[in-house]
C-alpha cells in the first residue's frame, strides 16, 4: 500500500551562493571578530554625540593634556558605590612642583549617571536630542569635568573625538574606495575588454568616410541638434546662477553640499539626455563637437607655449617652442589623417603603472599641497577623498581587467555579441556581473588602505583640518609633543589603537569574505 | 539575385593574419541558401566551417582575422538586399539575432550564469523589438513553449544551472528565435549533447523550421545529423568547398574523393550486422593551414591521386549536372567508376 510521505523529510533545502557563502564566513573565527570590531565601531560613529559627554568642539583651556579623570567606586568610607569623579583643578603641586591637574574629592563628590541629560545636539544633524551615555547635573554646570581617555592640547575630551573622528576616519575608506571603484570599472573593463582590439579613435578630414558620416543624416536632425545645444546652453546658464545664488555662500554646510550635488546630478542627467536625443542625431553637429574639442586643446596649448615664449629666453624658449610646435602638430595630425587607432588596453594600463610607480605618499603630498588652506572642512573631506582615490584606482582597474580578459572570451559574451549587443551592454550587463564576488573582496581588502592613506595626510596636516577631527589628526597631537608623549601622555596614543584596529579588522573580514566568495571553494 | 535565394556567397575569403603566416582559414568558398531550406556545411576540424559561419554574423576575431574578399549578399527581413560583408558595425548589430540568429556547440556555456533564462530570452527581445520588460517576458514564455519546455512560466525564473543539458539547449534555441530569424545558423549544436537528447533537439529543430520557416545553415561533422536535417551539402575541406550538392546525391553518388573518404568512415548498422564492413580510415592528417600541399589540398591523401595532374594546379569548381558541384579533376573518371586508385 502506498503511503504519503511527509514533504518535511525531503532533502534539505537549496541553498542560494549567499547563504552558502554566509555560512563559509560565520565558520571563519576571525573574519566574525573584525566583522564584529567594525560593527562596534561604525554605530561608535553613528552614535558618537550619545557617546560622547561633551559636543565636539567643547575645548578647556584649563585642561590642556589633562590625564584621564580618574573615577572612584569607593566612598569615604570605604563602601562601594555609584562611581564618581571628584572636583579637580589645575595648579602646582607642592610635592614635586610640576603644574597638573589635581583631583581633591574633599571638595567635591560628583556621582556619574547613565543615559543622562547632556548638552543638547542634533541626532545626525536633523534631531534634535540631548540623551548621553554618561553624566550629570554636575557636568553641564561645569563643577566637574569627565575626560575618559584625557584631553589634548586644547584641553578636549578624547575619548569623545574619538568617536566623532571616527565619523571621518571610516567612513573616507569607503567613499575613497567607491570613487577608486568607479575609476576602476570603468577603466579597467575598457582595458580588458579592448586589449588586443584595437579601436578606431579619430577618422580624419582626410577620410572619404568622415564626409560621407557628416551627409548621413537628414535636416530634420540638424535643427533638432540646434535646438538641443540652445537648450544645453540654456541649462547650464541655470546652473550657473543656481550655484551663484544658493549654493556658494554656505558651502560650509554639509546640506547645502549635497543639494548643490544632487542638482550637478540632475543637471548632468538632463545634458545627457537632450545630447543623446537631441544633439546626437545630427552627425554634422557631432563632427563639429570634435573638430571643436580638438581646437579647444590646441588653443590651450598655443596660449601655454605663448606664455612661455614670452617669459623665457635661449634654450628654454627653444624648447618651449619645440614641444609646443610637436604638440600642435599632433593635434593636426589627427585632424587631417585618415584614421587613427589606438590601444586603449595600453594606454591604460602603462598610465597605471606610470601612476603606480610614483612613490604613493610622495603624490598624495603633491596633490594634497594643492588643497587651498581655507576651503570649508566638507568640501576638503570631498578632496582628499578624491585624491585618495585617484592615487589607489590603479590596484583594482588591474584586477577589472584581468576578470574581464577571462570573462570576455565565455560563450556567453560571444552569444550575446551574436544576438546583436552592442560593446557596452556586453561589458555591462554579461561581463561585469560575473566579477562580484572578486570586486567585494578587493574592495574589503583596499579600505584600511585608504583608511591609512587619510592617517598619514592628516598626520603631516595635510588632510583633515582642525576643528574637525580624525583618528590621524588626533595622532599627529601625540607627535606634538615629541617623546614625551610616550612617557608622560600615553593616552595621546589611543587614537592609533583604533587606526590599528580598524585596519586589522578590515584585513581579518577581507580574509573571511575571500573564503566565503571564492567560488571554487565548495563545502 | 533569384528571389528564391535568401543568401548567397560568392568566393568568400577570410585570412588571419598570424606571426607564422598568413592562415587562409576560408579561401574562395560561395554557396547559396534558399528560402526555408536546410544547407549543411561538412567538413574536418579546421576545414573553414565555423570561419564561414561566423564571417556571416561579421563575428571575425579581428585582429588577427579578415574579410579580404567576397560578397555575402543577404535578403533581410525588411526585403532589402544587402551584402553582409560590407556593412557597417551598427547595421550589423541590427542584423543579428533579428535576421540572423546563432545557437552555439557549448550549451552548458552559451548562457550567462547570472541572469534567468527569461531574462536572457527577453534580452533579445527588447533589444530588437523594442517592447517592454514585461512584455518580452510573456513572450519569452511562449517561446519556452515553443521550444517544448514544460511549465515554460515557471522556468522563467530558472537559473542555467538548475537546468540540464539538453533544456538549455532548448533555451538557446528559444532565444535565438525569439526575434523571428530568416536565417538560424546552428554551429554544431548537438556535439556536446547525448545521443537521445540529439535526436529530440534535431527533431525539434525541424518542427520549428516547418513552423517558422526559416532557412538553416547547419555546421556540423556528423554525417549522419546532415542525412537527417540537410535538403544539400556543402562539403568543406582546408578552406573550400569541396563538393556541394543535394542530400541524396551526395550520400548516393558522391564524386570527390574526400566525400567518399568521409561517407567511408561512417559505421553502417546494416553493414556491420553481416560483419562486412570494415571501417575505412583516410590517410594522413589535414594539411597545415600555413603551407597548403601544391595543386588540389587533398591530394596527399587521395587514392585517385595522380602524380603531374593533381599536385600542380588548383581544381576549379565544375557542374557535374543537375547542379552538383564538385572540384577534383578526375570527377568525370570517378562518376564513371573508371578511376583506379592508385
Amino acid at each position: 500500500m502506498l503511503r504519503r510521505v511527509p514533504s518535511s523529510s525531503s532533502a534539505p533545502a537549496n541553498r542560494s551562493f549567499f547563504q552558502q557563502a554566509w555560512l563559509r564566513f560565520k565558520r571563519h573565527p576571525l573574519a566574525r571578530l573584525g566583522a564584529a570590531i567594525l560593527l562596534v565601531f561604525y554605530l561608535g560613529a553613528l552614535f558618537a554625540d550619545f557617546l560622547a559627554p561633551y559636543p565636539e568642539e567643547k575645548s578647556f583651556r584649563d585642561f590642556s593634556f589633562a590625564a584621564p579623570t580618574q573615577i572612584f567606586w569607593r566612598d569615604e568610607n570605604g563602601r562601594l558605590t555609584r562611581p564618581y569623579v571628584c572636583a579637580s583643578e589645575r595648579r602646582r603641586n607642592p610635592e614635586t612642583f610640576k603644574v597638573e591637574v589635581i583631583t581633591d574629592c574633599e571638595k567635591g563628590r560628583y556621582p556619574i549617571y547613565f543615559f543622562t541629560k547632556g548638552e543638547p545636539y542634533h541626532f545626525l544633524g536633523l534631531f534634535p536630542a540631548d540623551l548621553r551615555l554618561m553624566g550629570g547635573p554636575w557636568l553641564l554646570e561645569d563643577k566637574a569635568r569627565l575626560f575618559l581617555w584625557g584631553t589634548d592640547d586644547f584641553g578636549r575630551d578624547i575619548w569623545g573625538r574619538i568617536w566623532f573622528g571616527a565619523r571621518i576616519s571610516l567612513t573616507i575608506g569607503i567613499f575613497a574606495v567607491a570613487l577608486a571603484l568607479l575609476i576602476g570599472i570603468f577603466m579597467g573593463s575598457i582595458s580588458g575588454y579592448y586589449a588586443g582590439r584595437p579601436v578606431t579613435f579619430s577618422i580624419g578630414l582626410l577620410n572619404p568616410r568622415f564626409w560621407a558620416f557628416v551627409r548621413a543624416s537628414r535636416l530634420l536632425d540638424h535643427l533638432l541638434a540646434l535646438l538641443g545645444l540652445a537648450l544645453i546652453a540654456a541649462l547650464f546658464w541655470g546652473m550657473a546662477q543656481g550655484y551663484q545664488l544658493y549654493i556658494r555662500p554656505d558651502l560650509q554646510r554639509v546640506s547645502t553640499l549635497l543639494l548643490g550635488m544632487l542638482g550637478l546630478g540632475v543637471g548632468l542627467v538632463l545634458f545627457g539626455l537632450l545630447l543623446y536625443s537631441l544633439v546626437w542625431r545630427s552627425h554634422l553637429v557631432r563632427a563639429l563637437l570634435w573638430l571643436l574639442a580638438w581646437v579647444g586643446v590646441a588653443w590651450l596649448v598655443w596660449i601655454t607655449v605663448w606664455g612661455f615664449l614670452q617669459s623665457s629666453r635661449g634654450l628654454e624658449a627653444f624648447l618651449a617652442g619645440l614641444l609646443g610646435a610637436g604638440l600642435l602638430g599632433a593635434i593636426g595630425y589627427i585632424l587631417l589623417w585618415p584614421r587613427i587607432e589606438l590601444d586603449l588596453d595600453t594606454l591604460i594600463m602603462r598610465s597605471v603603472e606610470v601612476l603606480a610607480a610614483i612613490p604613493d605618499l610622495f603624490l598624495l603630498i603633491i596633490l594634497s599641497v594643492l588643497i587651498p588652506m581655507e576651503v570649508p572642512p566638507a568640501v576638503r573631506f570631498v578632496l582628499v577623498v578624491t585624491i585618495l582615490s585617484f592615487v589607489n584606482w590603479g590596484g583594482l582597474a588591474r584586477i577589472i581587467r584581468s576578470q574581464v580578459l577571462q570573462l570576455r572570451e565565455m560563450e556567453y559574451a560571444q552569444a550575446a555579441q551574436a544576438l546583436g549587443a552592442g560593446d557596452a551592454r556586453i561589458v555591462i550587463r554579461h561581463v561585469l556581473p560575473g566579477t562580484y564576488t572578486y570586486l567585494i573582496v578587493a574592495v574589503t581588502l583596499a579600505i584600511p588602505g585608504f583608511i591609512l592613506g587619510e592617517s598619514g595626510l592628516s598626520f603631516l596636516g595635510l588632510g583633515i583640518q582642525e576643528p574637525a577631527t580624525s583618528w590621524g589628526l588626533m595622532l599627529s597631537k601625540a607627535q606634538a609633543t615629541g617623546i614625551t608623549a610616550f612617557t608622560e601622555r600615553p593616552w595621546l596614543l589611543i587614537p592609533g589603537v583604533f587606526i590599528f584596529m580598524a585596519v586589522l579588522a578590515y584585513n581579518f573580514m577581507g580574509d573571511g569574505l575571500r573564503d566565503a566568495l571564492d567560488p571554487r571553494t565548495k563545502v | 539575385m533569384d528571389d528564391k535565394r535568401l543568401v548567397e556567397v560568392t568566393d568568400l575569403k577570410v585570412h588571419f593574419f598570424t606571426d607564422d603566416g598568413v592562415v587562409k582559414a576560408v579561401d574562395g568558398v560561395s554557396f547559396h541558401i534558399n528560402k526555408g531550406e536546410t544547407l549543411a556545411v561538412v567538413g574536418e576540424s579546421g576545414s573553414g566551417k565555423s570561419v564561414t559561419s561566423l564571417a556571416m554574423m561579421r563575428l571575425i576575431p579581428s585582429p588577427p582575422g579578415k574579410i579580404v574578399g567576397g560578397r555575402m549578399l543577404f535578403r533581410g527581413k525588411d526585403g532589402q538586399l544587402r551584402d553582409l560583408a560590407k556593412e557597417d558595425e551598427a547595421t550589423m548589430r541590427r542584423i543579428r539575432g533579428n535576421d540572423i540568429a546563432m545557437i552555439f556547440q557549448e550549451p552548458m556555456t552559451s548562457l550567462n550564469p547570472v541572469y534567468t533564462v527569461g531574462d536572457q530570452i527577453a534580452e533579445a527581445i527588447v533589444l530588437h523589438q523594442g517592447k517592454s520588460k514585461k512584455e518580452a517576458l510573456e513572450q519569452a514564455a511562449e517561446m519556452l513553449d515553443l521550444v517544448g519546455i514544460p511549465e515554460p512560466k515557471k522556468r522563467l525564473s530558472n537559473y542555467p544551472h538548475q537546468m540540464s543539458g539538453g533544456m538549455r539547449q532548448r533555451v538557446m534555441i528559444a532565444m535565438a528565435l525569439s526575434c523571428n530569424p530568416s536565417l538560424l545558423i546552428a554551429d554544431e549544436p548537438t556535439t556536446a549533447l547525448d545521443v537521445t537528447i540529439q535526436a529530440q533537439i534535431l527533431e525539434l529543430m525541424k518542427k520549428l523550421q516547418e513552423e517558422i520557416g526559416m532557412s538553416i545553415l547547419f555546421i556540423t561533422h556528423n554525417l549522419g545529423v546532415v542525412a537527417e536535417m540537410a535538403d544539400r551539402v556543402v562539403v568543406m575541406y582546408a578552406g573550400r568547398a569541396v563538393e556541394e550538392a543535394d542530400v541524396v546525391p551526395t550520400f548516393k553518388k558522391p564524386l570527390h574523393p574526400y566525400t567518399m573518404g568521409l561517407l567511408n568512415s561512417v559505421p553502417r548498422l546494416d553493414l556491420a550486422a553481416t560483419h562486412q564492413q570494415r571501417l575505412e580510415a583516410i590517410p594522413g592528417n589535414v594539411p597545415n593551414p600555413l603551407s597548403l600541399p601544391a595543386g588540389c589540398a587533398f591530394h596527399p591523401r587521395c587514392k585517385f591521386f595522380k602524380p603531374g595532374l593533381c599536385d600542380t594546379e588548383i581544381p576549379a569548381l565544375q557542374d557535374a549536372g543537375d547542379g552538383h558541384m564538385v572540384r577534383c579533376v578526375r570527377w568525370a573518371e570517378i562518376q564513371k567508376g573508371e578511376a583506379v586508385s592508385a
